[in-house]
Protein backbone atom coordinates (compact mmCIF):
# COMPACT_ATOMS: atom_id res chain seq x y z
CA UNK A 1 0.00 0.00 0.00
CA UNK A 2 2.79 2.31 0.77
CA UNK A 3 4.11 1.49 -2.63
CA UNK A 4 1.09 3.41 -4.20
CA UNK A 5 0.87 6.29 -2.19
CA UNK A 6 4.69 6.56 -2.79
CA UNK A 7 3.92 5.61 -6.77
CA UNK A 8 1.37 8.50 -7.03
CA UNK A 9 3.21 11.10 -5.06
CA UNK A 10 5.37 12.43 -7.83
CA UNK A 11 4.17 14.78 -10.54
CA UNK A 12 6.05 13.01 -13.07
CA UNK A 13 4.49 9.68 -12.70
CA UNK A 14 0.85 11.51 -11.86
CA UNK A 15 1.14 12.72 -15.68
CA UNK A 16 2.23 9.13 -16.91
CA UNK A 17 -0.62 7.75 -15.30
CA UNK A 18 -2.69 10.27 -17.22
CA UNK A 19 -1.26 10.18 -20.19
CA UNK A 20 -1.77 6.25 -20.30
CA UNK A 21 -5.26 6.41 -19.16
CA UNK A 22 -6.96 6.60 -22.18
CA UNK A 23 -5.24 4.35 -24.15
CA UNK A 24 -1.38 2.46 -24.83
CA UNK A 25 1.36 3.85 -25.34
CA UNK A 26 5.41 2.56 -25.74
CA UNK A 27 8.07 3.64 -23.22
CA UNK A 28 9.04 5.66 -26.20
CA UNK A 29 6.14 7.40 -26.79
CA UNK A 30 5.80 8.05 -23.07
CA UNK A 31 9.72 9.41 -22.75
CA UNK A 32 9.55 12.10 -25.26
CA UNK A 33 6.69 14.05 -23.55
CA UNK A 34 9.35 14.74 -20.85
CA UNK A 35 12.51 17.25 -20.87
CA UNK A 36 13.85 14.04 -18.00
CA UNK A 37 16.60 12.01 -19.42
CA UNK A 38 14.74 8.49 -20.77
CA UNK A 39 16.47 6.21 -17.85
CA UNK A 40 14.51 8.71 -15.86
CA UNK A 41 11.26 7.78 -17.38
CA UNK A 42 11.68 4.39 -17.09
CA UNK A 43 13.03 4.08 -13.68
CA UNK A 44 9.52 6.20 -12.80
CA UNK A 45 7.52 3.68 -15.31
CA UNK A 46 9.22 0.66 -13.53
CA UNK A 47 8.03 2.15 -9.82
CA UNK A 48 3.93 2.48 -11.43
CA UNK A 49 4.69 -1.59 -12.58
CA UNK A 50 5.10 -2.75 -9.47
CA UNK A 51 3.01 -0.47 -7.42
CA UNK A 52 0.54 -2.47 -9.84
CA UNK A 53 -0.76 1.04 -11.32
CA UNK A 54 0.69 -0.06 -14.64
CA UNK A 55 -0.16 -2.60 -17.15
CA UNK A 56 2.66 -3.93 -19.38
CA UNK A 57 2.37 -5.56 -22.63
CA UNK A 58 4.87 -6.53 -24.83
CA UNK A 59 4.61 -7.11 -28.57
CA UNK A 60 7.65 -7.98 -30.68
CA UNK A 61 10.50 -5.41 -29.11
CA UNK A 62 7.88 -2.77 -28.32
CA UNK A 63 6.41 -2.51 -25.05
CA UNK A 64 3.15 -0.94 -24.41
CA UNK A 65 1.98 0.69 -20.73
CA UNK A 66 -1.39 1.39 -19.57
CA UNK A 67 -3.15 2.56 -16.33
CA UNK A 68 -4.17 -0.38 -14.13
CA UNK A 69 -7.63 0.89 -12.70
CA UNK A 70 -7.05 -2.35 -10.47
CA UNK A 71 -4.27 -0.57 -8.60
CA UNK A 72 -6.25 2.31 -8.19
CA UNK A 73 -9.52 0.10 -6.61
CA UNK A 74 -6.71 -1.48 -4.20
CA UNK A 75 -6.03 2.19 -2.25
CA UNK A 76 -9.49 2.95 -2.33
CA UNK A 77 -10.61 -0.65 -0.46
CA UNK A 78 -7.33 0.19 1.72
CA UNK A 79 -8.95 3.59 3.07
CA UNK A 80 -11.87 2.09 3.30
CA UNK A 81 -10.89 -0.86 5.68
CA UNK A 82 -8.46 1.85 7.31
CA UNK A 83 -11.97 3.49 8.28
CA UNK A 84 -13.81 0.32 9.08
CA UNK A 85 -11.05 -0.74 11.50
CA UNK A 86 -10.82 2.70 13.43
CA UNK A 87 -14.38 3.66 13.76
CA UNK A 88 -15.38 0.13 15.34
CA UNK A 89 -12.30 0.82 17.61
CA UNK A 90 -13.31 4.80 18.58
CA UNK A 91 -16.97 3.27 18.86
CA UNK A 92 -15.60 0.48 21.61
CA UNK A 93 -13.38 3.04 23.13
CA UNK A 94 -15.90 5.31 24.29
CA UNK A 95 -18.64 2.67 24.77
CA UNK A 96 -16.98 1.11 27.10
CA UNK A 97 -16.21 4.11 28.42
CA UNK A 98 -19.58 5.61 28.88
CA UNK A 99 -20.50 2.03 30.69
CA UNK A 100 -18.12 2.69 33.36
CA UNK A 101 -19.67 5.86 34.34
CA UNK A 102 -22.89 5.16 34.14
CA UNK B 1 -13.90 6.33 -6.98
CA UNK B 2 -12.52 9.24 -5.16
CA UNK B 3 -14.47 9.20 -2.02
CA UNK B 4 -15.04 6.91 1.11
CA UNK B 5 -18.29 7.70 2.99
CA UNK B 6 -18.73 5.56 6.72
CA UNK B 7 -21.45 6.06 9.27
CA UNK B 8 -21.10 4.32 12.71
CA UNK B 9 -24.08 4.68 15.44
CA UNK B 10 -21.79 5.59 18.92
CA UNK B 11 -24.03 5.37 22.74
CA UNK B 12 -22.30 8.35 23.74
CA UNK B 13 -23.63 12.03 23.60
CA UNK B 14 -21.69 14.21 20.44
CA UNK B 15 -20.05 16.54 23.19
CA UNK B 16 -18.18 13.22 24.33
CA UNK B 17 -17.76 11.98 21.05
CA UNK B 18 -16.17 14.91 19.16
CA UNK B 19 -13.44 15.11 21.75
CA UNK B 20 -12.23 12.13 20.38
CA UNK B 21 -11.10 14.28 17.40
CA UNK B 22 -9.52 17.17 19.11
CA UNK B 23 -7.55 15.42 22.39
CA UNK B 24 -4.46 13.84 21.36
CA UNK B 25 -4.60 11.36 23.94
CA UNK B 26 -8.25 10.11 23.41
CA UNK B 27 -7.77 10.15 19.76
CA UNK B 28 -4.95 7.74 20.17
CA UNK B 29 -6.60 5.66 22.40
CA UNK B 30 -8.60 4.37 18.70
CA UNK B 31 -5.82 5.53 16.16
CA UNK B 32 -2.16 5.89 16.00
CA UNK B 33 0.47 6.05 18.92
CA UNK B 34 1.13 10.02 18.87
CA UNK B 35 -0.46 12.63 18.12
CA UNK B 36 -0.26 16.41 18.03
CA UNK B 37 -3.62 18.03 17.45
CA UNK B 38 -4.19 21.71 17.48
CA UNK B 39 -8.03 22.25 17.38
CA UNK B 40 -8.33 25.53 15.72
CA UNK B 41 -9.07 26.80 12.13
CA UNK B 42 -5.32 26.00 10.30
CA UNK B 43 -4.02 23.61 13.25
CA UNK B 44 -1.79 21.09 13.26
CA UNK B 45 -3.50 17.69 12.94
CA UNK B 46 0.00 14.77 12.77
CA UNK B 47 -0.80 11.39 13.60
CA UNK B 48 1.69 8.93 14.05
CA UNK B 49 -0.41 5.97 12.79
CA UNK B 50 2.73 3.40 12.97
CA UNK B 51 6.35 3.35 12.60
CA UNK B 52 5.87 3.71 8.92
CA UNK B 53 3.23 5.65 8.49
CA UNK B 54 2.27 9.26 9.70
CA UNK B 55 -0.43 11.29 8.48
CA UNK B 56 0.09 14.89 8.45
CA UNK B 57 -3.29 17.25 8.40
CA UNK B 58 -4.52 20.32 9.15
CA UNK B 59 -7.87 21.56 11.09
CA UNK B 60 -10.22 23.60 7.81
CA UNK B 61 -13.22 23.24 9.86
CA UNK B 62 -14.56 23.11 13.27
CA UNK B 63 -17.57 23.73 14.71
CA UNK B 64 -17.98 22.47 18.15
CA UNK B 65 -19.64 18.91 18.59
CA UNK B 66 -21.32 18.81 15.18
CA UNK B 67 -18.94 19.12 12.62
CA UNK B 68 -14.66 18.82 11.63
CA UNK B 69 -13.03 19.25 8.47
CA UNK B 70 -9.49 18.61 8.53
CA UNK B 71 -7.07 17.66 5.36
CA UNK B 72 -4.72 14.63 5.05
CA UNK B 73 -1.75 13.49 3.60
CA UNK B 74 1.08 11.48 4.18
CA UNK B 75 4.74 12.48 5.65
CA UNK B 76 7.94 11.95 3.62
CA UNK B 77 6.57 13.06 0.36
CA UNK B 78 7.49 17.32 -0.07
CA UNK B 79 5.84 16.68 -3.72
CA UNK B 80 2.49 15.80 -2.43
CA UNK B 81 0.92 18.52 -0.32
CA UNK B 82 0.49 17.29 3.19
CA UNK B 83 -2.92 17.13 2.93
CA UNK B 84 -3.90 16.32 -0.51
CA UNK B 85 -7.28 14.49 0.26
CA UNK B 86 -9.80 15.68 2.64
CA UNK B 87 -11.97 13.85 5.32
CA UNK B 88 -15.15 15.62 7.20
CA UNK B 89 -16.70 14.30 10.41
CA UNK B 90 -20.35 15.30 11.22
CA UNK B 91 -21.78 14.07 14.69
CA UNK B 92 -25.76 14.11 14.72
CA UNK B 93 -27.34 13.24 17.60
CA UNK B 94 -29.57 10.06 17.23
CA UNK B 95 -31.63 8.02 19.89
CA UNK B 96 -29.88 8.13 23.14
CA UNK B 97 -26.37 8.95 21.18
CA UNK B 98 -24.64 10.12 17.92
CA UNK B 99 -24.52 9.39 14.52
CA UNK B 100 -20.81 9.76 13.16
CA UNK B 101 -20.93 10.04 9.38
CA UNK B 102 -17.26 10.36 7.91
CA UNK B 103 -16.64 11.59 4.59
CA UNK B 104 -13.13 11.19 2.89
CA UNK B 105 -12.50 12.65 -0.29
CA UNK B 106 -9.80 13.52 -3.09
CA UNK B 107 -8.71 9.96 -3.00
CA UNK B 108 -6.08 10.39 -4.14
CA UNK B 109 -6.07 13.09 -6.52
CA UNK B 110 -5.43 11.28 -9.59
CA UNK B 111 -8.86 9.84 -9.68
CA UNK B 112 -10.42 12.13 -10.00
CA UNK B 113 -8.92 13.17 -14.00
CA UNK B 114 -8.95 9.90 -14.88
CA UNK B 115 -12.72 9.70 -13.83
CA UNK B 116 -13.14 12.05 -15.74
CA UNK B 117 -11.34 10.99 -18.71
CA UNK B 118 -13.21 7.80 -18.55
CA UNK B 119 -15.92 9.97 -19.22
CA UNK B 120 -14.74 11.71 -21.77
CA UNK B 121 -13.93 8.19 -23.54
CA UNK B 122 -17.39 6.80 -23.11
CA UNK B 123 -19.79 9.90 -23.24
CA UNK B 124 -18.77 10.31 -27.55
CA UNK B 125 -19.53 6.40 -27.38
CA UNK B 126 -23.03 6.19 -25.67
CA UNK B 127 -24.21 9.49 -27.73
CA UNK B 128 -23.25 7.55 -30.64
CA UNK B 129 -25.43 4.17 -29.92
CA UNK B 130 -28.05 6.39 -28.62
CA UNK B 131 -28.31 8.09 -32.24
CA UNK B 132 -27.90 4.84 -33.96
CA UNK B 133 -30.84 3.25 -32.07
CA UNK B 134 -32.92 6.59 -32.48
CA UNK B 135 -31.79 6.05 -36.34
CA UNK B 136 -32.48 2.77 -36.97
CA UNK B 137 -35.67 3.12 -34.74
CA UNK B 138 -37.15 6.06 -37.33
CA UNK B 139 -36.71 3.65 -40.42
CA UNK B 140 -39.96 2.74 -41.63
CA UNK B 141 -40.21 -1.01 -40.75
CA UNK B 142 -40.25 -3.28 -43.61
Amino acid sequence: MNSIIQAIAEPNRREILQMVARRELTAGEIASHFSISRPAVSQHITILKEAGLLLERREGTSRFYQTDLEGFKELIDFINFFWDEKLLKLKKVIEVKQRKIN
Amino acid sequence: MSEVVHEIYIEASPEVVYTYFTEAEKLIEWMGIEATLEPKQGGRFEVTINQERKVIGEYLELVPYSWIVVSWGWEGREDVPPGSSTFEVRFTPHRSGTLVHLRHYNLPEIAMPLHAKSWEHNLPRLQKALEDSLRNGAQPQK
